[in-house]
């Protein structure tokens, strides 16, 4: 040894599967909101639609008297005294899926913003693609990885904390009424939810792949979601019969599909096949773009 | 024979990198030398799967010429030219992360990874975010990331790029310390001469795609005709005279007085010399056989005048 007189060891070992190289790379892009404080308050603030439900659930349970004995109906009264479709009532669908699809827009453009849309684009940005891509691992494990690591994140407040609610008051209702009126329920809203959460992630992190810049990435990202809703509405309320112009926003044709698939009444009537075809042409669009962006090619040139 | 090249060409759309390229890549530490565009980074994205060959066959060591290229990488190690970093990571963890991606448990991973670090140097900085590095600690971050799995084959990919003097020695001598001591097959794709000249027993020289010369060192270094270089205290004249009795064909004068460049025919024994500078009535300083330079070489198997690699 000339430089630093250190035992070298060989190694044995056994190569590990695929999805177990793929974990560091998801579990870093699920943590790299974590890494300062600014970041975990974040993901607090972005959490707040959630908690505001949780906190309502348990006021409307009476778990919480805020307002005294005499004010609250207590123990199943709460819900029952609601109508069984208000989406304020835990009893009702629409209480799971309407806290993510009319409030958490803000929270997912903000975490898409920090993580999603920028997962490759930094990658591509620093040379990192070159020192992923010629390891043990593919480009497509490579973006399911970083896939993967987004719809955990975004998951938290669109999965995990609806169903945590859910199963708080199970354990807090003081009877099986909240059980029996929601488990039937219950899978279809998991499974939808689950499904729109990674539907979103990936365009996210699709779009990130299609840049060099992490924020131009992310700028852009944001003016489509932010720029497509907001001319959605404004052109369906200038031209009020052609209620598919909603749809040109993914994150409304994506709620309207939740709500479909949630079996949740939508109020704002956009047809479902519009929706559709807003959401397939996007992935389609995005499937293509990144077939020509996530060659190997394009990282080693 | 770690690497076999056969008839290899390598093509970009209409552009062709590398043309019927074929060589074998023994043991130990061998340079892949050309200028910049002659095909060197190509051959070695095409040996890690990287780049499809448009014909030709590959084989790394015992492995089958239509392995995967996984299988590939995970008995070599690469590092890569670019400057490159994982964001957000130090350098303890850009290794360790290195090694899960290749294959590691985590645990061995975590181990190999400051061990490594240790072997490169940077054991000080590991917990220091990659961003912040140097563009030599940088190096060797990569070179540690590409070292983590205990790889058989190493292939570095300009290694000295962008290091000052001192961290161009440092790097230098770890690959020789990688190929010497811990008996790696190192492959070093460079464009300077002296990096190659310096750490390789070997080495195959590109130039446009093509390989003009390869073959270990001393082979390629040793001059077709039997040339020494003599510096002795006789009197030119003298000297000269003594030199062509004893049957030396030609006799160059040097820049430092006293010294010459022989040309010895094959039979000439290199005790006649010596005796002839005794009859001259001067001593002998210094007689050596001498070998052509790997610029030499270069310029004859390319056929230029000069050359850009340095």
């Amino acid at each position: 040894m000339t430089i630093h007189g250190v035992g070298y060891r060989s190694l044995e070992y056994q190569a590990t599967p695929m999805w177990e190289r793929l974990m560091p790379i998801a579990s870093m892009e699920f943590r790299s909101m974590f890494q300062n404080r600014r970041g975990l308050i974040i993901f607090i603030i972005c959490q707040v639609p959630a908690i505001a439900y949780l906190i309502m659930m348990m006021i409307i349970l009476g778990i919480w008297k805020l307002f005294g004995e005499q004010a609250v109906m207590s123990g199943n009264e709460g819900f029952v005294a609601l109508s069984e479709e208000s989406p304020q009532n835990p009893i009702s669908p629409a209480f799971y899926v309407d806290q993510v699809m009319l409030w958490s827009f803000p929270s997912f453009l903000v975490l898409t913003f920090l993580v999603s849309c920028r997962a490759v684009a930094k990658d591509r940005a620093a040379n990192a693609l070159e020192i992923y891509w010629t390891r043990g691992i593919t480009p497509i494990g490579y973006f399911l990885a970083k896939w993967f690591g987004s719809f955990l994140l975004l998951g938290v407040g669109f999965v995990a904390l609806p169903v945590c609610q859910w199963i708080i008051g199970v354990m807090m209702a003081p009877d099986a009424t909240f059980f029996d009126s929601t488990y039937a329920f219950m899978p279809r809203v998991i499974l939808t939810m689950t499904l729109f959460t990674a539907v979103m992630s990936g365009m996210a992190v699709g779009f990130s792949a299609l840049s060099r810049s992490p924020n131009f990435s992310a700028i852009l990202w944001v003016l489509l979601m932010f720029g497509s809703t907001a001319l959605g509405n404004a052109l369906s309320q200038i031209f009020r019969s052609q209620l598919w112009l909603r749809s040109l926003s993914p994150w409304d044709s994506a709620g309207r599909l939740v709500h479909w698939g949630a079996g949740v009444q939508d109020t704002r009537d956009q047809p479902l096949w519009s929706a559709c075809m807003v959401i397939g042409t996007v992935i389609l669009l995005l499937v293509l773009a990144l077939s020509r962006r996530l060659r190997v090619q394009e990282a080693v040139q | 024979m770690t690497v076999k090249l056969e008839d290899i060409t390598i093509r970009y759309g209409s552009h062709v990198a590398v043309e019927g390229v074929t060589a074998e890549f023994p043991d130990g530490a061998v340079g892949l030398l050309g200028r910049n565009g002659a095909g060197k980074s190509s051959i070695l994205k095409a040996l890690l799967g990287l780049l499809r060959p448009a014909a030709g066959k590959l084989s790394v060591l015992d492995l089958a010429e239509n392995a995967s290229p996984l299988e590939i990488r995970r008995v070599v190690g690469y590092m890569p030219e670019k400057d490159c970093h994982i964001p957000g990571l130090n350098g303890y963890e850009t290794v360790a992360l290195a090694g899960r991606m290749t294959g590691l448990p985590a645990r061995d991973a975590a181990r190999r990874s400051h061990e490594m670090l240790y072997l490169v140097g940077l054991d000080e900085q590991r917990y220091r975010p990659v961003a912040g590095y140097s563009a030599g600690m940088r190096q060797k971050v990569k070179l540690a990331s590409a070292l983590v799995h205990d790889p058989q084959v190493l292939f570095l990919d300009e290694p000295t790029n962008g290091l000052d003097p001192a961290g161009r020695r440092e790097m230098l001598d770890l690959v020789s310390t990688l190929a010497d001591d811990l008996n790696k097959s190192v492959l070093l794709s460079s464009h300077i001469l002296q990096d190659v000249e310096r750490t390789c027993h070997s080495v195959v020289l590109l130039e446009k795609g093509r390989v003009m010369a390869s073959g270990p060192m001393q082979e390629l270094t040793q001059s077709p005709v039997r040339l020494f270089d003599l510096d002795s205290s006789a009197a030119p004249e003298a000297l000269a005279s003594a030199l062509r009795e004893a049957g030396v064909l030609e006799i160059e004068g040097r820049e430092t007085k006293g010294s010459y460049r022989l040309t010895l025919p094959d039979h000439l024994p290199l005790p006649a010399i010596f005796a002839a500078v005794v009859s001259s009535g001067g001593t002998v300083r210094r007689l050596v056989e001498h070998r052509r330079s790997l610029e030499e070489v270069f310029l004859g198997a390319v056929g230029a005048d000069s050359v850009e690699v340095r």
